[in-house]
């Protein structure tokens, strides 16, 4: 077969007339047209002066084309002087070395009478050179026998076509070689290449992966997003993603892809990528968080992970139809064991429980171990005590079966805390917190036993902690006031009236919501969370300052001094004595108008530190009572080493106190009292036997609802002068 | 239907082009456009339109497994763009030349056509050709024989029937037309601009395969004795085989699973092309 006949093809190209038909230069409305010879002459002198090779062809005699002008740029592409080159034939100035050959095979068209010609061939220069041109002639409009002739040399882009395939043969090198898996397409997802490393990791010959055979090596669950992917980026969008490959010996490698869109110089939508091989990076990943979530020893999750399932059931909406619940368990006496057989029997003795626990919850259920011998099972559908009666026996039943460590069975017992985490818990360290509570009620209940976290207790200590908060408000701004119960002085043997003495100064808070809150309640409460320091001074506060106004209000009906309740924070504060000077000096109220009331207790715990104290507070004429007494673990010699004032008979030692009854020990206490040189004061008097057998003991003092409850300071003002003997009130 | 002198075929041949049927001129118009430079898929997508028939062949061409996308293309603007100018130019030029529409075609022409351009992409890699000019090579290589069937059709028809191993068609034809459909195929597409080597490799298709050949020859020559062989046309030890596998940097070894390539590629391609 001969080369392709170029002068039998047609090289006639059908393209849009051109625009300016039929003349050269429409006038529009407006516009300064040229007479043709000017707009001629002008367009031949711009013509001559163009660098490219540009010419007029006319038809000779025998009806060929031929140069009828040539420009100097074109003369000497071709290596003529202009004038030789006119009137020669258009064939004759382009004969090239190829086309002699098939020369009576039919001539070359080189110009047609309507239309724009243009091919690519070689023309010969005078000196016998061959130059690659492109040709193009376009018919004079409205002439049929003239064209314009324009060549242009292709030297040019053959040296960029080399430069470009030496850039193309170095890239390729660079990435044939290249250390990651590279492949692209030049149009579709129809790869064109691949390199060394991308065939190695579908582990395929190149030959197979070209084309679309690289999908099937794509793992079939991850084709159709392999596919939406190209086709993003078919459409101009880079994607980054995960997929597998199986390979044929049926290995799947995690490989990251990341493809950009590449157009061709064609402008089809192909694209360029890489992959990375990440399977080792995964599997590394996986053992991590595998690791981080799972007890290494018995491959339960661990406490983290079980904190975290839990938090995200609390976090679920609605969950009144199915809360979760928490069983914490610990082996009991776990530590003799591990002690007394070593720690590789702890370590099977715990994987023996691990396991058991595994068989004895059911589906869904989960088991961890937060490390030693503590275990926690997160249950679902445990709604009720006796549903997680349920659970908890089976899994302590499980738990209790004795394991064989060597040759000797050892017996395992566990104790069990159980919550049911209702809405009301959010936190899932608030459960845990509870459950381990509760373990510790089943472990001090006796052990290989459970309990149930209970809710009210919990309910009453949120109350608490409400109620702690409601309470530093009500010292902070004042809330609490101060009632006063009056001490009186029982006559002996006499049945007149009891006398005002002194009085106690009561704390009292009204909260705005729950009404009078008692002192009990309040007071420990104020213990605990160091208000008290706060509140003591207040109520001394208070107490002094009102002394100081009854004096003048009452005057000799005035109760003689105030006793104020310290509490052992206050008693620990070493300048104790100096705030109480503080206070009288503020009031102006006299030391021995104030006495301080000290529990056993609150003594007992420093004597040390009381003795300075009380020394310091009896120079100011301050005196002590020991309240309370009789109650709390009591030393006598404690009695002998500090130097009390006063002595208060607790109100339970006078329960049995009846007319006629001999009572030994309220007996001996006033004994006490006196033999001290005590002054003796009876709490809780509520009944006229109580004082009779007081009164027969000698008790000089007594205080009690019998003769009046703590009132507020104007009510005591009108009792004071209600009670007054009449001698008194005469004076 | 003129019957041809064999001296005029080619000129008149290109006469009966241009004066090519409406739909047939919208493919004309995208064999053009897609030469341009400028133009884009949107406007060869455009310049498609007109012409239901073509535009849905590309969208089922984009959507073959040929091209992997299977289902995913729904534009003709993005089918072009998958599938490639160069291919859609091609398919434009078939289409040009006939073979959609009315008129019909050489018996198993697509069959031939399909194997042709599958193989002939296959090996191109092998030889160095650019892959989709070694498909478009494949896919237009037989365009001389459409346009003969078409505008020539009895005498045509009897020299198929003529033809056997020892006196091939491009012998029959070469003594009856003076040229054969290679040579008429390389000339109608060098009018309508398609690439220098485009035109040679299908131009030079029945020369003696050499390894000293151009790329895209090698290619093309190497994809006909692939699906010659593949469709049971020809044998493995034919000469034309042979040499066109040798051409193609083919080792016997690969054989087996370039025509089983070949066979499944051929067929989807087939399915595509034909509604």
């Amino acid at each position: 077969m001969p080369e392709r006949r170029r002068s039998s093809a047609p090289a006639q190209v059908a393209l849009p007339p051109p625009r300016s038909a039929p003349g050269w230069a429409p006038a529009r409305a407006g516009e300064v047209v040229a007479p043709p010879e000017v707009l001629a002459a002008g367009l031949l002198t711009w013509a001559d002066q163009d660098d490219g090779f540009l010419a007029l062809l006319d038809v000779s005699r025998d009806g060929r084309p031929q140069v009828q002008w040539v420009n100097r740029a074109g003369a000497d592409l071709l290596g003529y002087a202009a004038d030789e080159l006119r009137g020669q034939s258009l064939e004759r100035l382009l004969r090239s070395p190829f086309s002699i050959a098939h020369e009576g095979t039919g001539e070359l068209p080189l110009v047609h009478e309507r239309r724009v010609v243009r091919r690519a061939m070689p023309v010969q220069r005078f000196d016998g050179s061959v130059l690659r041109v492109t040709l193009t002639t376009v018919p004079v409009a409205g002439s049929r026998q003239g064209w314009v002739l324009r060549l242009v040399p292709e030297h040019d882009v053959e040296a960029i076509a080399a430069g470009l395939l030496v850039s193309h043969e170095r890239f390729r090198a660079l990435a044939d070689k290249a250390p990651i898996a590279i492949f692209s397409s030049d149009s579709g997802v129809r790869l064109s290449y691949v390199n060394d490393v991308f065939a190695e990791v579908c582990s395929e010959s190149p030959e197979r992966l070209v084309g679309t055979g690289w999908l099937s090596s794509v793992h079939a669950a991850d084709r159709p997003q392999v596919l939406d992917a190209m086709t993003a980026v078919l459409s101009g969008i880079p994607q980054e993603l995960p997929l597998r490959v199986v390979r044929p010996d049926g290995e799947v490698r995690s490989l990251r892809a990341r493809v950009v869109p590449v157009s061709s110089a064609r402008r089809d939508a192909g694209f360029v990528g890489t992959l990375e091989d990440v399977t080792e990076r995964q599997e590394w990943e996986a053992t991590l968080a595998y690791q981080a979530s799972h007890d290494p020893l018995t491959g339960l999750l661990n406490r983290r992970r079980l904190l975290e399932l839990l938090g995200e059931q609390l976090a679920l909406p609605s969950r009144d139809d199915d809360q979760p619940a928490l069983l914490f368990l610990d082996l009991d006496d776990f530590k003799q064991i591990n002690d007394s057989l070593g720690h590789d029997a702890g370590d099977r003795l715990l994987l023996e429980v691990a396991e058991r626990l595994r068989q004895a919850v059911r589906e869904g259920d989960v088991v961890s171990r937060f490390g030693g011998d503590e275990f926690a099972v997160l249950c679902h559908g445990v709604l009720d005590e006796e549903a997680a009666s349920d659970v908890a026996r089976r899994l302590l039943a499980a738990v209790t079966l004795p394991v064989i460590l060597g040759s000797r069975p050892v017996h395992v017992s566990g104790s069990l805390g159980v919550v049911l985490a209702g809405p009301a818990y959010v936190d899932p360290e608030d459960v845990l917190r509870d459950a381990d509570v509760a373990m510790y009620q089943a472990k001090a209940a006796g052990k290989d036993c459970w309990a149930l976290f209970d809710e009210p207790a919990r309910l009453r200590a949120r109350d608490r902690v409400e109620l702690a908060h409601d309470l530093r408000e009500a010292v902070e701004t004042g809330q609490l006031s101060v009632h006063y119960q009056p001490v009186v002085a029982l006559e002996p043997g006499s049945q007149a009236r009891p006398r005002l003495v002194s009085v106690e100064a009561l704390a009292r808070w009204a909260h705005p919501e729950r009404g009078m809150v008692p002192p009990g309640d309040f007071i420990e409460l104020a213990e605990e969370t160091g208000l008290v320091v706060a509140l003591g001074l207040q109520v001394l506060r208070a107490a002094c300052r009102q002394m100081v106004r009854w004096q003048s209000s009452l005057g000799a009906l005035a109760p003689s001094s105030v006793s104020v309740n310290v509490s052992a924070v206050q008693m620990r504060q070493t300048d104790l004595p100096e705030i109480v000077a503080e206070v009288l000096r503020e009031t102006g109220l006299p030391g021995s108008a104030l006495t301080l009331e000290l529990t056993e207790t609150v003594v007992m715990s420093d004597t040390v530190t009381a003795a300075a104290s009380f020394q310091r507070l009896h120079a100011m004429g301050v005196r002590i009572a020991i309240d309370d007494f009789g109650t709390g673990y009591s030393s006598l010699s404690v009695l002998r080493t500090l130097p009390f004032d006063l002595l208060k008979i607790d109100r339970s030692l006078l329960s049995g106190l009846t007319e006629g009854t001999d009572d030994p020990i309220v007996a001996a206490v006033v004994a006490l009292g006196t033999a001290l040189d005590l002054d003796v004061v009876a709490e809780g008097v509520e009944t006229p036997e109580q004082v009779q057998e007081l009164r027969r003991l000698g008790c000089p003092l007594a205080q009690g609802f019998l003769f009046a409850r703590p009132m507020a300071p104007e009510a005591l003002e009108g009792w004071a002068v209600a009670f007054a003997p009449v001698s008194e009130l005469a004076s | 239907m003129t019957t041809l002198a064999s001296q005029d075929l080619i000129p008149e041949l290109m006469t009966e082009l241009e004066r090519l049927p409406p739909a047939r001129s919208a493919a004309l118009r995208i064999v053009q456009l897609v030469d341009d430079p400028r133009s884009t898929a949107t406007g060869v997508a455009a310049a498609a339109s007109s012409d239901p028939a073509f535009t849905a062949r590309l969208l089922r061409m984009a959507n073959s497994t040929y091209y992997g996308l299977s289902g995913r293309v729904a534009s003709a603007s993005f089918a072009i763009t998958v599938i490639g100018f160069d291919t859609v130019r091609s398919l434009a030029a078939m289409a040009a030349a006939g073979d959609l529409g009315e008129g019909d075609l050489p018996p198993r022409f697509w069959d031939r056509a399909t194997a042709t351009a599958s193989g002939t992409a296959l090996l191109s890699r092998r030889v160095g050709a650019n892959v989709e000019q070694a498909f478009c090579a494949g896919i237009l290589h037989d365009l001389g024989s459409a346009l003969l069937w078409r505008y020539d059709h009895d005498r045509y028809a009897d020299l198929l029937a003529r033809a056997d191993a020892r006196t091939p068609v491009h012998v029959l034809e070469q003594r009856e037309y003076g040229g054969t459909h290679a040579s008429l195929c390389a000339d109608v597409l060098a009018a309508w601009r398609f690439p220098d080597d485009l035109c040679l490799a299908i131009a030079r298709q029945h020369d003696r395969p050499s390894i000293g050949g151009a790329p895209l020859t090698r290619a093309l020559q190497g994809g006909l004795a692939l699906a010659g062989v593949a469709d049971g046309r020809l044998r493995r030890h034919d000469s034309v085989v042979v040499g066109g596998l040798a051409a193609a940097n083919v080792p016997p070894d690969d054989l087996p699973q370039l025509l089983a390539r070949v066979q499944v590629e051929g067929r989807e391609l087939v399915t595509a092309l034909q509604a």
